[in-house]
């Protein structure tokens, strides 16, 4: 629940400039007389990209959030503190009379404006988009679904970022989220993919548990000595995540890559073989 | 050379369209609110019609390399529907404030009468208050009586000249179009009206100072290739390669600049996909993902 202590504001106004500053300060403070007026914020959300900016935000738990997603994240904070009517339909209200970026900047902003999952079909309505930009916006680097997805949709979620060729090491707290149904359906589309001569994403390892489908720990160890560096990080780096739950599978695991270049591949070839002399 | 396509109505065309535009040099199209061939019975429907245009066909363009930036507006033939457009002038505000809108439009004239110059009044007054430049489409049967009164209402609103491009223009209405001092556009079209060598001897006889020309292609028979085309019929006919830059490129940006919410600059910056900013950073290139505990 990390995400929850950071205080949007503080961010922001560290990265605004003066001018910036004060016409967000003004906006935000005419927020007071919302329930007479609800343009007091539909205008400034529609218009925060264009007066703060679309600039990169350092703090470390917001990577890929920018300037403009803080600003219409703390308008929705305030809005919802004053509003005497329903909070999660004046949230879903702006989600549907925003534009793309306001769209995105709402769902990547899920957990800062719901602590207790109430929008969650707003989360599972951006999950029924054909946009790439919205589809990795809800699944990766957001802590919503995981916490409050129900299994099956937290597994069409990931099946569907695959399908659209996006990678889904973004997607927080999959290895502890991943289950039977999300292996067989995994390993399923991954048989269609080479049944079909078509290159596997280079991710879909991540999904897929061997003690839930066991025929995939042959081509496991086929990819573990690809060609692809992407291939054989992601066999590597999923194959290490099941140990602790699968113990045995360190037996079968052969790490060898003759020519293996690459420092972060190597540190996981070593990590596998020290636990597998009982390091 | 590369083009900006200042009037299409892309959410009527093919991802083939949009291939070929960007062969073509095409990397950012204009697209104004219009009507759809027939006319809507309910706001919802204008509503969803305009999210689309600032949502789901920004994004299609994008997945083809070209800029999608759109104007919004009531069109001069649903504004006969008086009540619906009532209705639909009570939502417009909060489109005009979106980014990617850089004119009100288009708006103007169709059958030319009060209930089409009331809507067409009130949405100029719209542009004057979210300071929105303002694309103007004048109609095709009796177009000199149309774009006379179009000219007249602008002055009568008081809205600056140099904030209107007239569209559709043709060589008779073209004169009072530029003494007026507005922006003149120009519509290309396959068979009928404007063809490319008409358009040429328009450029040659008037100049390409606020000279703007456009497909205007939507769900009938029209060309997303004309901006293109008429550009090579100007290199052929002694135009310089600046010369079509002028005309096909900054002219249309420049006048949507005026809104503050498009430039060359931006225009011309590669177009960045969002997804693969999630990619550039995924675990393999070094970056750790934040990991919830
Ligand atoms: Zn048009």
């Amino acid at each position: 629940m990390t995400q929850m202590t950071i205080n949007l504001l503080d961010v922001l106004k560290q990265h605004s400039a003066d001018g910036e500053w004060q016409w967000f300060d003004k906006k935000l403070t005419a927020l007071a007389n919302i329930n007479a007026d609800l343009n007091l914020l539909d205008i400034p959300l529609a218009m925060a990209r264009r007066k703060m900016g679309h600039i990169s935000i350092t703090h470390p738990e917001l990577s890929h959030w920018y300037t403009d997603d803080v600003a219409r994240i703390v308008l929705l904070q305030k809005a919802t503190e004053t509003y005497l009517g329903d909070e999660v339909s004046l949230i879903m209200r702006a989600y549907q009379q925003g534009d793309e970026h306001e769209k995105e900047t709402i769902i990547r902003g899920l957990c800062f404006v719901d602590q207790q999952g109430d929008l969650i079909e707003l989360a599972l309505d951006a999950c029924r988009t054909n946009m790439s930009t919205m589809m990795s916006t809800i699944a990766f680097n957001n802590p919503f679904p995981a916490r409050y997805f129900p299994e099956h949709e937290f597994n069409q979620m990931v099946l569907k970022s695959l399908f659209m060729g996006l990678d889904i090491d973004r997607v927080q707290g999959l290895a502890e989220r991943t289950n039977e149904s999300l292996s067989r359906m995994t390993y399923d589309f991954l048989r269609e993919r080479i049944a079909a001569s078509r290159p596997l994403p280079k991710t879909i390892w991540l999904a897929i548990r061997i003690v839930d489908v066991d025929d995939a720990f042959e081509i496991f160890q086929t990819y573990l000595i690809s060609d692809d560096e992407a291939h054989r990080h992601f066999v590597l780096t999923a194959l290490l995540q099941q140990l602790a739950t699968n113990p045995s599978l360190i037996e079968r695991i052969e790490t060898h890559h003759p020519q293996e270049s690459n420092a972060q591949i190597l540190a996981l070839i070593n990590k596998t073989k020290q636990l597998s002399n009982g390091e | 050379m590369k083009y900006f396509e200042p009037h299409i109505h892309m959410v009527s065309r093919t991802t083939d369209d949009y291939q070929n535009m960007a062969a073509a040099g095409v990397i950012g199209v204009v697209e104004p609110a219009f009507w759809q061939g027939q006319p809507r019975t309910n706001v919802g429907t204008f509503i969803d019609y305009f999210d689309m245009l600032i949502g789901w066909e920004r994004f299609r363009a994008s997945q083809f390399g070209i800029r999608h930036y759109c104007t919004m507006g009531l069109n001069p033939k649903e504004a006969n529907y008086k009540e619906l457009a009532e209705e639909v002038m009570k939502v417009l505000p909060r489109y005009m404030a979106k980014d990617g809108v850089v004119a009100v439009g288009e708006i103007g004239y169709d059958d030319i009468n009060p209930t089409e110059e009331r809507f067409f009044a009130e949405q100029l007054e719209m542009a004057k208050e979210f300071e929105l430049p303002v694309l103007v489409h004048t109609p095709h049967r009796d177009k000199v009586e149309g774009t006379k009164r179009t000219l007249a209402l602008v002055k009568e609103i008081g809205i600056d000249p140099e904030m209107v491009v007239v569209d559709h223009l043709n060589e008779i209405t073209i004169e009072m179009a530029i003494e007026a001092g507005v922006w003149t556009g120009h519509s290309v079209y396959p068979e009928t009206k404007m063809s490319e060598s008409r358009m040429i001897d328009i450029l040659k006889r008037y100049g390409t100072n606020k000279m703007m020309v456009n497909s205007a292609a939507d769900w009938g028979v029209s060309d997303p290739l004309k901006v293109p085309k008429v550009g090579t019929a100007m290199l052929q006919s002694g135009f310089t390669e600046q010369d079509v830059e002028k005309v096909l490129f900054a002219n249309p940006i420049n006048f949507f600049a005026q809104s503050g919410r498009i430039s060359i600059e931006e225009v011309t910056r590669p177009l960045i996909d969002q997804t693969k900013l999630y990619e550039e950073n995924s675990a393999l290139r070094g970056q750790t993902p934040v990991v919830e505990k």
